[in-house]
């Protein structure tokens, strides 16, 4: 279940209840995208971002409001993915401890941006062709691996994994440029 | 002449969507890892390229790639479900023998096998658990996960206030309705822990311990499942409600359980991919007779904090219990002392 209704909805509505939520949904794409980075994996960035709904609301008693809830709850984030990386039997990319920190640094700030990013890339998402909507939906939406596309749309693996890094590369290529554009969206 | 600064940021670039989407081979994952720990330019491209990716999964959650979205967002509120044969087969199976099935229960038979899509059934199952009909589950975990070595977990005998949810396995749980539960598990020390709630006040008895009490009717429940902040079998209705929002539904037929004459269902509900937490498969059967679940099973649990990949719930019984059972006085003496804990901002 989404992880705000099911960390709030045991609790009742009340104040307390409805800010956390608030501030929670306003964030969660960023609490996304750092853990994506650290973990890899969009799983289990999803499993993670419910444990991080969960320790946050019972924190959010000492949430200081002064402060940015993002900042405050990309701290909880870190430690939740540094302890999801030690609990992995395996990881596809094993990383040091002094190269993790260093990621996330990266992460927490490209985290505080994801406002800005998401909204360039609801515009940049007009620059793509239907054939590169169908695999980016085949591959987000319905979570259909490369091999299930290729099978599905009888083309070769090569080919849906060409489709996918192209549309994905000519995005972030947009996103850059939007980013950097002076010029307001 | 080759540029090899984008030589090296093509490579780098491949070396990180493959392992985005888990398509990175062991001696790729160690390359992208020198990379990133050399690099701070590396570091900052692959947070870019990670950021993207989670955003684009939100975006395709909102639709943005379906061909048609006002389809794709009444699919949405009105998910089809595909004609499963068994409904096919009991479809021809009705005409064919109607007036027998009339005089052999047309009531019971009506509850569960008309609605023809996987949705509707499951309201039915929702809607028995406002009947406070008592059953006995034992719980089995099927997959204990595996721990950081990749073998079998090796649980200490901790303590603690949590035992290892390894634990789990053969604990027993009573429900009535959906909001009264004991779950009866034995410890690691030998002793026997019960979580029970009578829908108002929730209880804890461990050994021959104190009673801790909570208005909370899941306070005690959080942490069965290493620490997970919800239960799923202990909050049935959520389960299955979120069973019918965020999954996709499927019929199947359950194997032929010789000790029991019900003619069983089955409904596999995988996650959309779109949908946060929760087991990654849920797999049901319950008799369409009556609307009871006969076996529950959880596959792809969260492992964030640990505790079984998977589990299953197993009716044992189905009779009535003691009107008193789900109170904690029906379980210990009445001199034993109460602890009546807080539930604002704690577990």
């Amino acid at each position: 279940m989404p992880a705000i209704e099911s960390i709030t909805q045991q609790r009742g509505d009340n104040p307390s209840q409805l800010e956390f939520t608030r501030l929670f949904v306003s964030s969660q794409a960023a609490f996304q995208g750092f853990l994506l980075t650290l973990v890899h994996d969009r799983h289990a960035a999803d499993d993670l971002v419910q444990e991080l709904a969960g320790r946050l609301w019972l924190k959010f008693g000492d949430y200081e409001r002064s402060r940015p809830f993002v900042a405050w709850g990309l701290g909880f984030a870190r430690l939740l993915a540094f302890e999801w990386r030690r609990n992995q039997a395996r990881l596809p990319v094993p990383l040091d401890d002094a190269t993790l920190q260093a990621l996330a640094d990266v992460a927490a700030e490209s985290s505080l941006g994801s406002d800005e990013r998401q909204e360039a890339l609801g515009h940049c998402l007009q620059q793509l062709t239907d054939h590169q909507r169908q695999s980016l939906h085949a591959r987000y939406y319905r979570d259909q691996s490369v091999a299930e596309i290729a099978r599905q749309t009888q083309r070769t693996e090569t080919a849906v994994y060409k489709v996918l890094k192209r549309a994905h590369l000519i995005l972030l290529d947009c996103v850059r440029k939007t980013l950097e554009s002076p010029t307001p969206l | 002449m080759k540029d090899s600064t984008t030589d090296l940021s093509t490579e780098l670039e491949d070396l990180i969507f493959r392992a985005l989407h888990g398509l990175a081979d062991e001696s790729e994952g160690a390359l992208l890892a020198r990379h990133l720990a050399a690099s701070s330019q590396a570091r900052e491209i692959f947070s870019e390229h990670a950021m993207l990716h989670g955003l684009l999964a939100s975006e395709a959650k909102a639709g943005a790639f379906a061909a048609d979205r006002e389809a794709f967002f009444a699919a949405l509120e009105n998910p089809p479900s595909a004609p499963s044969p068994i409904i096919v087969s009991t479809r021809r199976w009705w005409w064919l023998s109607a007036a027998a099935a009339m005089v052999i229960g047309l009531l019971s038979l009506t509850l569960l096998l008309l609605p023809q899509n996987a949705s509707a059934a499951l309201d039915q199952l929702i809607a028995a658990l406002d009947r406070p009909v008592d059953c006995n589950y034992v719980i089995r975990v099927l997959d204990p996960g595996a721990d950081r070595q990749g073998g079998n977990p090796v649980e200490k005998p901790e303590h603690g206030r949590f035992p290892p949810a390894a634990f789990l396995d053969g604990a027993r749980l009573y429900l009535r309705g959906d909001s009264q539960y004991v779950l009866e598990q034995s410890l690691p020390d030998g002793a026997t822990r019960m979580l029970g709630s009578d829908g108002q006040i929730s209880w804890c008895i461990r050994g021959d311990g104190p009673v801790r009490t909570s208005a909370d009717p899941y306070h005690f429940g959080a942490g069965v499942l290493a620490g997970r902040q919800d239960t799923p079998f202990l909050e049935l209705r959520t389960q299955l409600e979120d069973l019918r929002r965020f999954y996709q539904l499927e019929w199947f037929t359950p194997p032929t359980d010789p000790a029991t004459p019900a003619r069983l269902k089955g409904l596999r509900g995988s996650r959309h991919s779109t949908a946060q937490g929760g087991p990654r498969e849920i797999e049901l059967w319950f008799d369409p007779a009556n609307a009871r679940i006969h076996r529950l099973v959880l596959n792809g649990l969260p492992r964030a904090a640990g505790g079984p990949a998977s589990i299953a719930l197993e009716l044992s019984s189905s009779g009535p219990l003691a009107a008193d059972f789900f109170h904690h006085q029906a379980h210990h003496e009445p001199s034993r002392r109460i602890e009546v804990e807080a539930t604002t901002h704690s577990r």
